[in-house]
């Protein structure tokens, strides 16, 4: 695996070889850059160097020449326009039409990441209020709910910087989690205050409602997340491709259909990818994991309050 | 001088690599690599550009495999074509050597010499 030094002498040389073939097209732009890529990797892997120093790559790249006067080769070896015809056009159109579908994929991929990370603060949340709200018997639960309105800022406060630790350690996948936690603590805060005025003595058909929901929302989750965690050992390869597209900002985004007709191969090495599918595996299992012990601890709850019921 | 020697060699090496696609398909290092065997040398910004060219006109074919290497690799083989234009070029490049040779070693290409040989 290349060093990160190595990697960004690599991709600079590919930035500004991109950025002096602009008047190519965008097929030619990508090749060039993933020939340069592939040729360097040749050679190292032929010298044996699994982590070669920056000087080495250097090395290698000055065989091109600098990244404009390569471009310029390019060039001088290309043929004149092409005439613009219907099947060119057509082609053109066909190009876009695949490059927008791949892009909008990547964002749909991206978004689902971010929703699936509210969903499951929501449906946590809104078990405790099922729980809390209302019900003068619930004693726990509805300590919860007071103290989650009387502690909302400090709870909100604490969540900002445990979302802040997070941020530092995870990176922008779990960046959003952090900022789904804090948004849902806020929305929860005052969620609690207009439940608690709505629902009465009546609302106890309610709050099994809430709470049957949140049970089955959690216990869907728990398996979505152990199944995700098992894919991505499956399949780390798919996984790793689906984590850097959901990583890309709009911008790189936009900026990657632009350059990028053969997109996936740029987001990584296979070392990278499975990087994100170690991520992703890990970040999963845990979610699954606490999931699955809140689920218990609700069943346990309930049996040890069933238990107390009907000792009185 | 050098400016023919630059060019002469330019012309050659389409040739040449042409020659060596007629073998099997080869991937950008080890085109290189046999083409400094052969006597030329030639840098990755001379050789790429020019199998771009190549790929352009329909001499020869290119696709990306991923193989045991573990990352992308871009194989080049002749087609159709190209071994049309490969063998157009051999006698061309024939005719040629022995025009000038005959320019350049007149006795033993005397037209006696040639007869009786």
């Amino acid at each position: 695996m290349m060093q990160p030094e190595s990697q960004a002498i690599l991709r600079d040389f590919n930035r500004r070889l991109r950025a002096a073939l602009r008047e190519a097209p965008n097929h030619v732009r990508v090749e060039a850059a993933l020939e340069v890529e592939s040729h360097v990797l040749d050679v190292l892997s032929r010298s044996g160097s699994d982590e070669p120093e920056p000087d080495v790559v250097a090395r290698v790249l000055s065989g091109f020449g600098s990244p404009e006067q390569y471009a310029r080769a390019i060039l001088s070896q290309r043929p004149g326009p092409e005439a613009v015809t219907v099947r060119s056009g057509l082609r053109e159109v066909g190009l876009a039409v695949s490059d927008l579908l791949r892009g909008a994929w990547r964002l749909l991929w991206a978004l689902a990441g971010r929703g699936a990370a509210l969903l499951v603060l929501a449906a946590c949340f809104v078990w405790r209020i099922g729980r809390g709200a209302v019900t003068a018997s619930a004693g726990p639960a509805r300590r919860i709910g007071r103290w989650l309105r009387i502690n909302g800022a400090a709870l909100a406060y604490g969540l900002r910087r445990l979302s802040r630790r997070l941020a530092a350690g995870a990176g922008a996948t779990l960046r959003a989690v952090g900022r789904g936690a804090l948004g849902a603590a806020v929305v929860a805060r005052y969620a609690v205050r207009a439940t608690t005025a709505l629902i009465g003595w009546s609302g106890r058909l309610l709050r099994w409602a809430l709470k049957a929901a949140g049970v089955a929302a959690l216990a869907l989750l728990a398996a979505a997340s152990l199944g995700v965690a098992g894919f991505s050992v499956l399949a780390p390869d798919v996984t790793g491709w689906f984590v850097r597209g959901a990583q890309l900002s709009v911008a790189q985004w936009v900026e990657e259909v632009r350059h990028n007709t053969l997109g996936w191969m740029y987001f990584g090495t296979p070392e990278e990818l499975a990087q994100s599918a170690a991520v992703v595996f890990g970040v999963t299992l845990a979610l699954g994991l606490l999931l699955v012990g809140l689920l218990a601890y609700i069943g346990w709850n309930a049996r040890r309050r069933r238990g107390a019921t009907a000792g009185h | 001088m050098e400016a023919w020697d630059t060019q002469l060699r330019k012309g050659g090496l389409e040739l040449a690599v042409l020659l060596l696609l007629s073998r099997h398909r080869m991937y950008g290092l080890e085109l290189i690599g046999n083409l400094t065997d052969a006597g030329f040398s030639v840098s990755e910004g001379t050789i790429y550009p020019l199998l771009s060219r190549l790929s352009g006109q329909g001499a020869i074919a290119a696709e990306w495999v991923t193989g045991e290497s573990g990352h992308p690799r871009k194989y080049y083989r002749l087609t159709g074509a190209g071994m049309e234009q490969t063998s157009r070029m051999v006698g061309q490049w024939t005719e040629f050597a022995a025009a000038l040779g005959r320019l350049v070693h007149p006795t033993r290409f005397a037209p006696g010499k040639e007869a009786q040989a």
